[in-house]
């Protein structure tokens, strides 16, 4: 794994915990983030939002897809694929 | 009343019964079938039931979930739409409290109340086949219902005063409280609609909102009752603007009710931009205020005849204004509510609860409403509709009208300016949220001292509800206890998106919390 996936990993793994504390003991970059309920809309657009303060970029808009939300490393990847992002 | 909001549907489905009346992922269904569906069911509910017995239907919105609810009509029942994304705790205090005799669900939905098999030991049951399967149940635990019904079984009478459904809303005591709406005030927001807008067929109609709103009443009856195409979009696809705004495309999406914070999300977080959304013809929002420079941008996104219009009606009073926002509208610092709809006649009254005339443009006042849509009260509260209740005296002729706790001031022309709320209830996401509810939930929590819910301007979201809590003595400050508590009893949308851990809560000169402190406070963003 590069340096900078491990890294954008990480700020996702701690954006999302910090987002549902009350859900995120567990979680890992493969687990599922919107199918069993982790995140619902607004802790979805909370999650969105922390990453655009914390990475300084606008979050791909077109990116905001059931499928990319899958897992953590499922958004990590497919915002290192994007480009703009991280 | 005229006709009946469901007899409207079924004698749409002898006119167009080839048309597609009903679409979804994995299936459709024509006119023709839909009316069958909701036949076969009727029969069976109608055989087991008495007319005007509430029906709890507890699935997530799909063209199958419509037909129940509209098979319920048939069979001159009342349904009572559950929340699908409701904690069990909520779901099964809204059953209880309907004093529904039957629910109506499907296989996976009905795993959920293995939690609490003794709810369900009164009721009948159906346990209708997860997606779409035969029109016939899986199961159920009332022999009627159990028998093939015949596909011309006729629909049993109702009358204007008949109970249509139940549709709770969060309530300031802790519990949600029920909104009884008769076919009478269904018909005539219908009726109204139906002259207002011109949806029919060739027409796709979005279903937005869930099932337990006010918004799916236009998107069904309205829709069905006139030939169109009635689309439900699934919860997964609306949990991402992206996946909305291909859906919206895909479906070609000509009608769309939404609220304004859905439209937001739309503008800002999807490509829509790249694109526009050139079916769509006919775009309804409310619930919220929708900021006008965002309004404008998504006026842009739009073909040159699709029309907007902006509604407001509390769900006790269903549509009651409404104003269209033209070029004129968009110039202005704030849209209006509007004017009067369905014979609805609308009061402002001042704190000595003076009625404002119409030519004093500019002054503040209350809401009341009154006319055929109004609701006849809250589900089994006498207290909270008489609470609700106000007769005015206009002109020498006395109404009987509702609180609607919502404050206005007459404009220009006889528009309505929307000026918010002077209570414990926001606006989040279009969803009504009694703060005092989450307060309540949180109240009893062990180790809080003190705490307030508050809404928080957003300007994605137009309002997030986050929550201040003081901690008892030598108590720990932990927020993970205190959302798990809210996720156990409250919908999503009730979940505070913020717990902020504070010494000491502020207080006015009369010792009431400082709301607006507390508001300034969040928009700080200082977490902890």
């Amino acid at each position: 794994m590069s340096e900078g996936r491990a890294r954008l990993l990480a700020t996702v793994l701690a954006v999302v915990g910090e987002t549902v504390p009350d859900r995120a003991a567990s979680l890992t970059a493969e687990t599922p983030l919107v199918e069993t309920g982790l995140l619902d809309s607004v802790a979805i657009m909370n999650v969105v939002e922390e990453l655009e303060r914390r990475v300084g970029r606008d979050f791909p808009a077109e990116l905001l897809l059931p499928e990319t939300f899958a897992t953590a490393a499922v958004l990590t990847d497919a915002l290192l694929a994007s480009g703009g992002f991280a | 009343m005229g006709i009946t909001i469901h007899q409207r549907v079924l004698e749409q489905a002898e006119r167009t019964p080839r048309a597609v009346a009903l679409r979804g992922p994995g299936g459709a269904y024509t006119y023709a079938e839909l009316a069958q569906r909701v036949r076969a069911l009727a029969h069976g509910l109608a055989a087991a039931l008495p007319p005007g017995a509430r029906v709890a239907i507890h699935r997530p919105k799909s063209i199958d979930a419509i037909v129940d609810l509209l098979a319920c009509l048939c069979a001159g029942c009342a349904y009572v739409p559950l929340d699908a994304a409701s904690p069990m705790p909520r779901t099964r205090f809204v059953l209880e409290d309907s004093g529904a005799d039957a629910l109506v669900t499907d296989e996976h939905t009905a795993a959920l109340w293995s939690q609490a098999p003794d709810a369900l030991e009164r009721l009948a049951l159906v346990v209708m086949p997860d997606g779409h399967g035969p029109a016939h149940p899986r199961r159920r635990t009332h022999a009627a219902l159990a028998e093939p019904a015949p596909a011309t079984e006729a629909v049993r009478p109702v009358a204007a005063e008949a109970l249509a459904f139940l549709l709770y809303t969060s309530g300031s005591t802790g519990t949600p409280k029920g909104v009884a709406i008769t076919h009478g005030n269904a018909s005539a927001f219908v009726e109204w609609a139906l002259e207002a807008f011109d949806v029919g067929p060739g027409d796709t109609v979005a279903v937005h909102a869930p099932l337990h709103f006010d918004l799916p009443v236009f998107d069904l009856y309205v829709s069905l009752g006139r030939g169109a195409t009635v689309c439900p979009a699934d919860e997964a696809t609306l949990k991402f603007p992206e996946a909305f705004l291909r859906w919206l495309r895909s479906e070609r999406v000509s009608v769309l009710y939404a609220v304004p914070s859905a439209l937001l999300a739309l503008l800002k977080r999807s490509t829509v931009a790249k694109g526009g959304l050139g079916d769509l013809r006919l775009l309804l929002y409310a619930g919220e205020e929708f900021p006008v420079p965002r309004l404008r941008e998504l006026r842009a996104l739009l073909r040159p005849d699709a029309r907007v219009f902006n509604l407001y009606g509390p769900v006790e009073t269903n549509v009651v204004t409404c104003c269209e926002v033209g070029p004129a509208e968009l110039a202005l610092a704030r849209v209006p509510i509007g004017t009067a709809v369905s014979q609805a006649r609308l009061v402002l009254v001042d704190e000595a609860r003076a009625v404002i005339a119409p030519e004093r443009t500019g002054v503040e006042g209350e809401l009341l409403v009154s006319g055929p849509s109004v609701s006849p009260g809250y589900w089994r509260r006498d207290d909270l509709t008489a609470a609700a209740r106000e007769v005015v005296n206009v002109a020498g002729e006395s109404l009987r009208c509702h609180r609607t706790g919502d404050f206005a001031a007459w404009g220009p022309g006889g528009r309505l300016d929307f000026r918010g709320r002077r209570d414990g209830m926001v606006k989040s996401r279009g969803y009504r949220i009694d703060l005092g509810e989450i307060e309540s939930v949180l109240a009893d929590a062990p180790g809080v001292a003190e705490l307030a819910a508050v809404g928080v301007p957003h300007p994605e979201r137009t309002t997030e509800v986050v929550a201040f809590v003081v901690a008892r003595d030598g108590s720990a400050r932990d927020e993970v206890p205190l959302l798990a508590r809210c996720r156990e009893r409250l919908p999503p949308y009730m979940v505070p998106a913020h717990v902020y851990w504070r010494d000491a809560l502020p207080h006015t000169t009369t010792g009431k919390v400082d709301r607006v402190q507390l508001v300034a406070w969040a928009q700080e963003g200082a977490r902890r």
